[in-house]
């Protein structure tokens, strides 16, 4: 009678110990597949700042959806936001064209876990670069146009006195 | 006195000495004028991105007051250059005369004497011409250019486009009234 409870006890606790690492396991995305499209701004004689967005889709070998999400983006942590039925995300940073120079930006995205784990590094004055990321994301930034180095109008006005002198400097020969 | 006739060096002298030019080169002043004139157009119109259908009124007037304007610089450019002209290329022209009708033994000296002053008459109204349409060109478009894109840039385009083009052909035909 003793053996036979003792051996409920133990199934009992045993699934009990399955659910609970199910549940936890549940939680974190299993190696993840993700699709994205990038847009970084091209152009700054009007715009005044730079946009660095970043969309993308993630599925995970386990079927975890609707993950909250945090993306370390050109240094800063941000949440990443996403849609009603959680399956497209997307982040951005905006900020002076000089923060933004020409170039490549990973976006390293984490988890819940991986974002608790950052918190404790930044309250510690870590590091945070040794965190392993969920995937990492990277934004090719060619830079901004600036409009042209000579306005058209002011190779349009030299030329035009150049001509003008010419004909002037010849007027004055022949009047001489 | 009245009623006698011209000898031909008299009449090349008249000529010489007159402010009015002969049909064709007034037919060339204002058609280059009238060319010029509209050039500024296309800038007012691509640029200053005036409409053309509300200011084509605007446009007319202003570009019959500025070919007007511009013919007249034309007209006293080309005086004031034509003597000058004329004292440089004389030797060179009576050289060439002489040597084409050097051999020509029916013609009289008087009459060779004759057909180079015409002909030096007729290079030297060719080049003043040419030379007065070259310079007053330039002249304009500097002046359109830097009014218009820098001076007037804050005004409202239609403003602009009347101020720069009365300002620059006026200014023109205010210099062209010089002695020299």
């Amino acid at each position: 009678m003793d053996t036979t409870k003792m051996c409920k006890f133990i199934i009992v606790v045993s699934l009990a110990l399955c659910t609970v690492v199910l549940a936890v396991a549940g939680e974190t995305c299993q190696n993840p597949s993700v699709a994205s499209q990038v847009y970084s701004t091209h152009e700054a004689s009007v715009v005044v700042n730079t946009a660095l967005v970043a969309e993308f889709t993630l599925k995970c070998s386990n079927g975890v959806k609707n993950l909250a999400l945090y993306a370390e983006i050109n240094g800063q942590f941000v949440p990443v936001t996403k849609n009603e039925d959680g399956t497209h995300y997307q982040v951005s940073w905006v900020g002076e064209h000089k923060q933004a120079p020409r170039g490549v930006y990973p976006v390293r995205v984490f988890d819940s876990d991986g974002y608790q784990q950052i918190k404790k590094a930044q309250r510690n004055e870590e590091s945070s670069g040794a965190i392993k990321a969920l995937f990492t994301l990277s934004i090719d930034h060619s830079g901004p146009y600036r409009g042209p180095w000579l306005q058209s109008e002011f190779i349009a006005a030299t030329t035009a006195i150049i001509v003008w002198y010419c004909a002037y400097t010849a007027k004055s020969k022949l009047q001489s | 006195m009245v009623g006698k006739k011209l000898t031909k060096q008299e009449e090349l002298l008249l000529q010489d000495f007159s402010r009015n030019v002969t049909t064709k080169s007034s037919a060339l002043f204002y058609g280059n004028a009238l060319i010029v004139s509209a050039i500024p157009l296309w800038l007012f119109w691509r640029i200053h991105q005036m409409d053309p259908y509300q200011s084509a009124l605007v446009w007319a007037a202003m570009t019959i007051v500025s070919t007007y304007l511009v013919a007249f610089a034309y007209r006293n450019t080309k005086f004031i250059l034509k003597h000058k002209v004329a004292q440089r290329r004389e030797e060179a022209v009576n050289r060439e005369v002489m040597k084409s009708l050097g051999d020509d033994k029916k013609m009289s000296r008087k009459e060779k004497d004759e057909r180079a002053l015409w002909k030096k008459n007729e290079v030297a109204d060719y080049e003043a011409t040419t030379f007065a349409i070259f310079y007053n060109n330039a002249f304009y478009l500097v002046l359109a250019i830097i009014l218009s894109f820098y001076i007037l840039k804050t005004t409202t385009p239609t403003i602009n486009y009347i101020l720069t083009i009365s300002a620059t052909s006026g200014i023109l035909a205010l210099f062209s009234t010089g002695s020299q």
